[in-house]
């Protein structure tokens, strides 16, 4: 083996790289190294930051028309934000038990905060404080109210009776509840409408300032649910006959 | 720094240059492969002592050359004989030096490793084990299975 070990060592010493090429290689390996890679050259990185600048976009548009296309209507903060999440539920068909809510007044709110699993209705439209109570419970809107009730109440379609609607006066101090207030176009057409019911006015009570005008009951699935109105004293005798017409139809 | 390595460079050069070509047989090859290798070392911040260097140097050459080996541009070529490379080119081999080249080329490679590293080198068997990363008696067996195919060339030839 000593031949063998003698063979390998005679061939091998003969196997030498030759100057030039060492020091060409010698050249090219420090260069390697002041080759400064940029950061944003490199496919890995530059990929990356493309598809976060992809998703970025996509999620800046997909933003910007959410409402739009969750609703089907431009969200804005103004009198027909029940029209708007009247929407929601129509669009999301969401079933909802009707024994869910049974004397839960903030039923609706809850039941889009967690159907949805987002923060937009309440971040703008169905927030307590960003419920213009006040600009809505006037007269006029009132009045739109007990007229449509009335609508409702004489149809025999019905398919939402689902709020409780209680409607502040504008100086009366905001109860924690998430109400469906009236507005001056379809939209409470859309929740009132659906009022099956063998309305009956029980009660007339209040306070001093206000009258709470609990002024009808109903059953819908053999549930019974009741409406409220809160009301100034002054809009009281309005509301009275109002709803003393009402029962005599 | 760069004087450093170019006496490291200067050192170790011709011994990973023989590893790569004893296992690749290919003038080019090899200078691919040693120049991969000392880019490596150039590169690599953590400082390796004098001692252990030798052995990183070859541990990185066998693993290189075993990517070689494995890359399909490679396996490609790798049906061509020997005697259409370049072994000869560079170096002043004379025939001996060739036939020992070629009987090198028929073995395993797994033993021509073992065996450059025992025969030229002359690391014992546990300095061996530890550069190839496989147990004392596996480099045995590869010393003793490489000279036996060894020799069956040299009869054969």
């Amino acid at each position: 083996m000593e031949k063998f070990s003698n063979m390998f060592k005679k061939t091998m010493d003969k196997i030498k790289l030759n100057e030039k090429k060492s020091e060409e290689m010698l050249s090219i390996i420090k260069k390697s190294k002041e080759k400064k890679h940029n950061l944003f050259l490199k496919p890995t990185f530059a990929s990356i930051v493309i598809l976060l600048l992809c998703i970025i976009n996509v999620g800046i548009v997909f933003a910007s028309n959410y409402n739009k296309w969750l609703t089907g209507v431009e969200l804005k903060k103004d009198n027909n934000s029940q029209y708007v999440c009247g929407k929601v539920f129509e669009k999301l068909n969401i079933k909802i038990k009707t024994d869910e809510f049974k004397n839960n007044n903030t039923y609706s709110y809850n039941i889009i905060e967690e159907k949805l699993e987002t923060n937009i209705l309440k971040s703008n439209y169905l927030k307590k404080d960003g419920f213009n109570l006040e600009y809505n419970a006037n007269d006029e809107n009132i009045t739109n109210l007990l007229l449509i009730m009335k609508d409702g109440i004489n149809r025999e379609s019905i398919m939402l009776s689902l709020y409780t609607v209680t409607i502040h006066t504008k100086d009366y101090e905001l109860q924690d509840k998430y109400n469906l207030c009236v507005a001056n176009d379809e939209s409470e057409y859309y929740y009132i409408k659906s009022l099956k019911t063998n309305a009956v006015i029980t009660d007339l009570s209040g306070g001093d300032t206000h009258i709470k005008v609990k002024y009808i009951t109903f059953t819908y699935n053999k549930m019974i649910y009741t409406i409220s109105i809160y009301i100034d004293k002054k809009d009281a005798d309005f509301i009275y006959e109002f709803l003393e017409s009402l029962k005599e139809n | 720094m760069d004087q450093q390595f170019d006496y490291l460079f200067n050192k170790y050069k011709n011994d990973v240059y023989r590893l790569a070509y004893s296992y690749m047989l290919n003038v080019e090859d090899a200078e691919d492969i040693t120049q991969k290798v000392f880019i490596k070392l150039y590169k690599h911040k953590v400082y390796i002592p004098d001692g252990e260097l030798k052995k990183w140097l070859f541990r990185v050459t066998i693993n290189n050359c075993k990517d070689y080996f494995r890359a399909s541009f490679f396996r490609k070529r790798s049906n061509v004989s020997i005697d259409d490379l370049s072994i000869s080119s560079n170096f002043t081999f004379d025939k001996t030096d060739e036939d020992f080249l070629k009987q090198l080329q028929k073995i395993n490679k797994k033993y021509v490793i073992v065996l450059y590293l025992y025969y030229y080198l002359g690391y014992n068997v546990e300095e061996i084990a530890s550069i190839i990363n496989i147990s004392e008696s596996g480099v045995k067996s590869r010393l003793r299975r490489g000279k036996i195919e060894f020799k069956k060339e040299m009869e054969r030839f």
